[in-house]
């Protein structure tokens, strides 16, 4: 995404639609629950201010936390992903900076974009359920946790950004 | 001033980041029961360690004030205890049984005098003739065997202890009918000797030697010691050795004597026959 247009709006805006009423539904094997809303973070304009991603990240997880009635525990993870972001950023770079297009699919490649979206996946399913757990035990069998809930929320991912890539112009 | 604004504003993203972390946990807490009681709980887990490690760290200032006062409360609660009374009268079963008839009546006994360190070793006990205790009784004690009953007055007696060079008993080899002779050499006072003991009874270190149902004076197969040591004298068939005694005779408290009721009756018949 280069810039936040209306229609990215709209995109991003789908996923958090698709998010609060399809993927809050689903519990595969009863106990994974995807969460792709984080994407929205993470595929924010590269150029966006750092104050604005962990602000937008913390709205965002408190809207979410809003419709699932959590109370705080998607605006505290979904914080921290806004919060390291431009770790994860600098990871896929080359030395000489950014030098993608957007943070998408389609101009990142596939190799860089899942390591990109996976670790941001994976690091807010992580806090979310150390912080949704609250005991220490947590802070160890949670890893493997959010090893497979985050996969399967990259997969979910993956089949949106092939299915709209296609279909709309603007790159998602 | 303006190095501490400068310290603000370099750190302005990570003090936005604590900002809104705190914003979600307070959220968190103020709304969801279930992680307020948990981190209710940790805090005062954390409290309860921290005042834990402070009442431990004091109670060593008091230990010599607690010592002492256990001390005096021991004392008070020993001259209570049924030990400090001299026992005029011992109350003795008196159940009939009509299947079994009771051979060996134990009386306790606490060691009230006692010595090792002679060639001719004695035991004094608490209890004499008017709590039923005679000359000739075996004594016991809870890890194996300690003497015979020498001579009584009313309310004492002398035991003639296993370190005593008149002691002689007989002692059997375990899971064998093989005997030997038991006594104390002198010397050690954790050692005994068995002698006589026949070479097919393969006697070996470790074996456990009980008393044998050959003497009148102790029950068979009370322990009396283990092989520490094996002798085997060339010209006859027969092996010695050392034995670790079961009973340490340097720390001897309470003892058992024990009557055998049908001693009587054996000793009769037994007198009947001259080879005996």
């Amino acid at each position: 995404m280069r810039q936040l247009g209306p229609i990215e709006i709209l995109q991003l805006s789908g996923i958090w639609i698709a998010q609060v009423l399809v993927l809050n539904e689903v519990e595969l094997f009863s106990f994974i629950n995807p969460y792709v809303y984080p994407i929205i973070v993470l595929m924010l304009p590269v150029e966006t201010k750092y104050a604005a991603v962990m602000i937008i990240s913390f709205l965002l997880g408190f809207s979410i936390d809003l419709m699932e009635q959590s109370s705080g525990i998607h605006a505290f993870a979904c914080t921290w992903v806004g919060f390291l972001r431009p770790r994860l950023v600098r990871l896929v770079s080359t030395q000489k900076g950014f030098d993608f297009g957007a943070l998408s699919l389609r101009d990142m490649g596939w190799q860089k974009f899942l390591f990109y979206a996976y670790s941001g996946l994976w690091l807010h399913h992580y806090f979310l359920f150390v912080v949704d757990e609250h005991s220490l035990s947590g802070l160890f069998f949670h890893l493997l946790d959010a090893t497979y809930t985050a996969l399967f929320s990259l997969f979910i991912i993956l089949i949106v950004q092939l299915l709209a890539g296609r279909k709309t112009t603007a790159p998602l | 001033m303006k190095r501490l604004i400068d310290l603000f504003f370099r750190h302005r993203f990570t003090l936005l980041f604590l900002f809104l972390q705190t914003l979600s946990l307070g959220i968190l807490y103020s709304s969801a029961h279930y992680q307020r009681s948990k981190w209710t709980g940790w805090t005062s887990e954390v409290e309860n360690t921290l005042f834990g490690w402070r009442s431990d760290l004091k109670s060593y200032f008091s230990l010599k004030e607690w010592n002492e006062q256990l001390r005096q409360e021991n004392a008070v609660l020993r001259s209570l205890m049924k030990d400090s009374h001299f026992e005029l009268y011992s109350r003795d079963s008196t159940d009939v049984d009509t299947l079994r008839n009771r051979q060996y009546l134990y009386r306790q006994a606490q060691v009230i005098n006692n010595s090792i360190a002679l060639e001719n070793n004695t035991l004094t006990l608490d209890k004499g003739r008017v709590h039923g205790v005679l000359p000739g009784m075996g004594v016991l004690s809870e890890k194996g065997v300690v003497g015979v009953v020498l001579s009584c007055s009313a309310h004492y007696s002398t035991v003639l202890s296993l370190l005593h060079s008149r002691f002689s008993t007989s002692g059997r080899v375990r899971n064998s009918s093989y005997f030997g002779r038991v006594f104390w050499p002198g010397g050690d006072h954790r050692r005994a000797r068995i002698e006589d003991v026949p070479v097919e009874s393969k006697l070996d270190k470790g074996d456990l030697i009980y008393s044998s149902s050959h003497s009148s004076v102790f029950p068979p197969d009370q322990l009396i010691g283990t092989v520490a040591l094996i002798e085997r004298t060339a010209a006859t068939d027969f092996l010695s050795g050392e034995l670790e005694l079961s009973v340490d005779f340097a720390d001897l408290n309470s003892v058992y004597v024990v009557q055998d009721l049908m001693r009587a009756e054996r000793d009769s018949l037994e007198s009947l026959n001259p080879a005996f």
